[in-house]
């Protein structure tokens, strides 16, 4: 019986290291760098920051063609104010996103401190927008 | 009181189970038998996961670095993102 005791235990042993060799070499995952010779030159804040943008962005996208396939649903329901925000979406954040290509292309010219805040407040306000919309789709789902 | 009598059944349970597959892991790790020891069963059992840790290391090594094309794929979303607005969603209701 002892035998089998050891046995289980070093077996124990073995799977514990495995998971443990696991879970290190993922948590380095986290970290990914850039490829320096790629387009964005190792520059991991302006990586980071344009997937927030695409993120924003596919929000946006969804929240709008989500409206756009129940148009008449919320019309007939009498949730014209959901219509109403996405159109003013539909005017507005084009511009945001607009405001958001020049401080990146500001930052771009003159990386720093000033442009890279810059660059993230902008971004931040298109993110709040997206939170705008999400708070609206999942009103109207209820 | 109850606690302890419930590890001590599924110590048993767990200790079966070892008895009953010890056979069939014998037979199908070559290295138990050439080694004998209950260490080298702990070790070799260990080393069967080795393709699969091999693989996991392939894979979280790509992630570790972000290739040049994986970084233009990037750049032509956001590019696409931060002025494309043609589709048919962002025209207005009205």
């Amino acid at each position: 019986m002892k035998k089998f005791e050891t046995i289980g235990i070093a077996i124990l042993y073995g799977v514990a290291a495995t998971a443990f060799i696991v879970v290190a070499l993922a948590m380095m995952g986290c970290n990914a760098t850039l490829d320096p010779s790629g387009p964005y030159s190792g520059d991991k804040f302006l990586y980071d920051i344009d997937g927030a943008i695409i993120d924003a962005r596919q929000t946006l996208d969804g929240f709008l063609t989500w409206e756009l396939q129940n148009r008449a649903t919320l019309k007939a329901e009498g949730k014209q104010t959901v219509t109403a925000a996405a159109d003013s979406i539909r005017t507005n954040a084009p511009t945001y996103f607009g405001m958001i290509s020049t401080a990146r292309t500001a930052y771009l010219n003159a990386k720093g401190p000033g442009t890279s805040n810059a660059l993230f407040q902008s971004v931040q306000v298109i993110q709040t927008q997206t939170l705008t919309t999400k708070a609206l789709t999942n009103f109207s789902k209820l | 009181m109850s606690n302890v009598q419930t590890v001590a059944v599924d110590a048993n349970k767990f200790l079966a189970f070892v008895q009953a597959i010890l056979p069939v892991l014998e037979a199908s790790i070559p290295a138990v038998a050439a080694a004998g020891g209950p260490i080298g069963l702990g070790v070799s059992a260990a080393a069967i996961a080795l393709p699969l840790l091999i693989q996991l290391i392939q894979q979280i090594e790509a992630q570790g670095v972000i290739l040049p094309a994986d970084q233009q794929t990037r750049l032509d979303q956001v590019t696409k993102a931060l002025t494309d607005f043609t589709g048919q969603e962002w025209k207005p209701s009205v």
